[in-house]
């Protein structure tokens, strides 16, 4: 943000104006260049916030309407196994909403993963679809542009670095900022407008970006191995492990009413929010005490009876380096708070891709007017208003 | 005044190589898109 209403951009006349020049120039600098990779990976972030309610609005399979009546879980894991045989089922998450469909995670018989949709009201399959939808369409561009995990993740993380700086920065060139939360853009040149508008947005999203620059920071330290590490284990250990994806199907969905049951008694904090079968047992996740952590943070693990609890993990037990691990997601995604935090999220998400925008302009119109005074100025000198105007490098700073 | 056109061609150069790094970062997103679709 180059500063606003109540401090112009400083001229570099004074030594603490000069100073200030430094910091503008470096705001400038970084904005501008990678204006075109920040403003792609802020709006694929932004509408990523509503990634699934696009989903929803786009799939017959993910809608249903509400009655009174819940399916049970080995219910709905039962109707799957029924409508799919070949297939083998990794885990069922609960919906997302109301009016929305459990997700089965399936793989094939040809090894291809999808999902299969259950009615969690009537438990009856409603369709199936492809893995790739625009959830991880939107995920996977913004997280690490297509590319593999270890290249693309810490080249758009590295953007973090990037954010924190123009943050800084904006709070050194725009003197006074907190004063400027109720400037209102000044119509009259449109220099002035753009850059009042930058500001704006900027000052309102102060608090965002140095959220969004904290995760991303924290994604990238994950990326090039300072990462929490996985969590702990909830299930038995098993010597035969390679036979683990064939023998998921031997759950039945009486072990799993069962596994619920005995969660709901022995943890009835525990919103379950995702199951997870495999050869080894039942894993059962979801939300508890903990705030502002992911549904794996709390687990509850069982044999693949369901009868005996093998483990437990709570979100309250983490140490610090996990804690940090757990809170990145749902404070970089917005979902802790539903519909009304992922909305705050998308229209600050919004604000912070038209900064990078306005921010590219404004240093257009700064430069091409600047370019346009200095041609004026030579034709004045050289006598003649044909003067050829100086190219961009020859231009003072305006 | 300057046309936005003129201001967005000179925020545009003065980007230099960077832009074309960034351009093609955001390209490669589309190009191994459906590698990505075939999983």
């Amino acid at each position: 943000m180059p500063p606003g209403p109540p401090s112009p951009a400083p001229a570099a006349a004074t030594p603490e104006k000069g100073g200030r020049r430094v910091w503008f120039d470096l705001h400038s600098w970084v904005g501008l260049k990678l204006c075109v990779l920040m403003a792609f990976v802020c709006f694929t972030g932004t509408l990523a916030v509503f990634s699934h309610e696009i989903d929803w609005a786009l799939h017959d399979e993910m809608r249903v309407s509400p009655v009174p009546e819940r399916a049970s879980w080995g219910a709905m894991v039962g109707a799957v196994q029924q409508a799919y045989p070949a297939w083998t089922i990794n885990g069922l998450a609960a919906p997302k909403g109301p009016r929305s469909a459990v997700m089965a995670s399936m793989k094939t018989d040809e090894g291809r993963l999808r999902f299969v949709w259950v009615d969690p009201y009537r438990g009856t399959v409603t369709g199936d679809t492809h893995w790739f939808n625009t959830q991880r369409f939107l995920r996977n561009t913004h997280r690490h542009l297509m590319m593999p995990v270890k290249f693309g993740v810490p080249i758009v993380s590295a953007l973090a670095i990037a954010l924190l700086v123009t943050l800084v920065t904006s709070l050194v060139i725009y003197r006074h900022w907190w004063r400027g939360f109720f400037s209102m853009p000044r119509p009259e040149r449109q220099r002035r407008f753009w850059g009042d508008v930058h500001r704006l947005a900027g000052v309102w999203s102060l608090w965002f970006i140095a959220l969004i620059a904290a995760t991303g920071v924290w994604y990238l330290v994950e990326s090039l191995g300072g990462g929490a590490g996985g969590q702990s284990d909830v299930l038995a250990e098993r010597a035969d492990d390679a036979a683990t994806v064939q023998a998921a199907p031997a759950i039945t969905p009486a072990a799993i009413d069962l596994a619920i049951a005995n969660a709901r008694q022995q943890w009835p904090g525990l919103d379950v929010k995702r199951i997870a079968l495999s050869a080894r047992g039942i894993v059962i996740e979801g939300q508890a005490e903990a705030w502002l952590v992911r549904d794996r943070a709390n687990a509850l693990g069982f044999d693949s009876t369901g009868g005996t609890v093998t483990g437990r993990r709570a979100g309250t037990g983490l140490d610090v380096h996990h804690r940090i691990s757990e809170m990145a997601d749902p404070l970089h995604f917005g979902t802790f708070g539903g519909l009304a935090t992922q909305l705050i999220w998308f229209v600050f998400g919004l604000l912070l891709t038209a900064l990078s925008v306005t921010g590219a302009y404004l240093y257009g119109l700064r430069v091409a007017d600047a370019m346009r005074a200095a041609a004026r100025k030579a034709a004045k000198r050289a006598g003649t208003r044909t003067a050829r105007p100086p190219a961009e490098h020859e231009t003072v700073h305006p | 005044m300057t046309a936005p056109r003129d201001a967005w061609k000179v925020a545009w150069r003065g980007m230099g190589w960077w832009r074309w790094l960034c351009l093609a970062l955001v390209i490669v997103a589309f190009v191994l898109l459906p590698q990505e679709f075939a999983r």
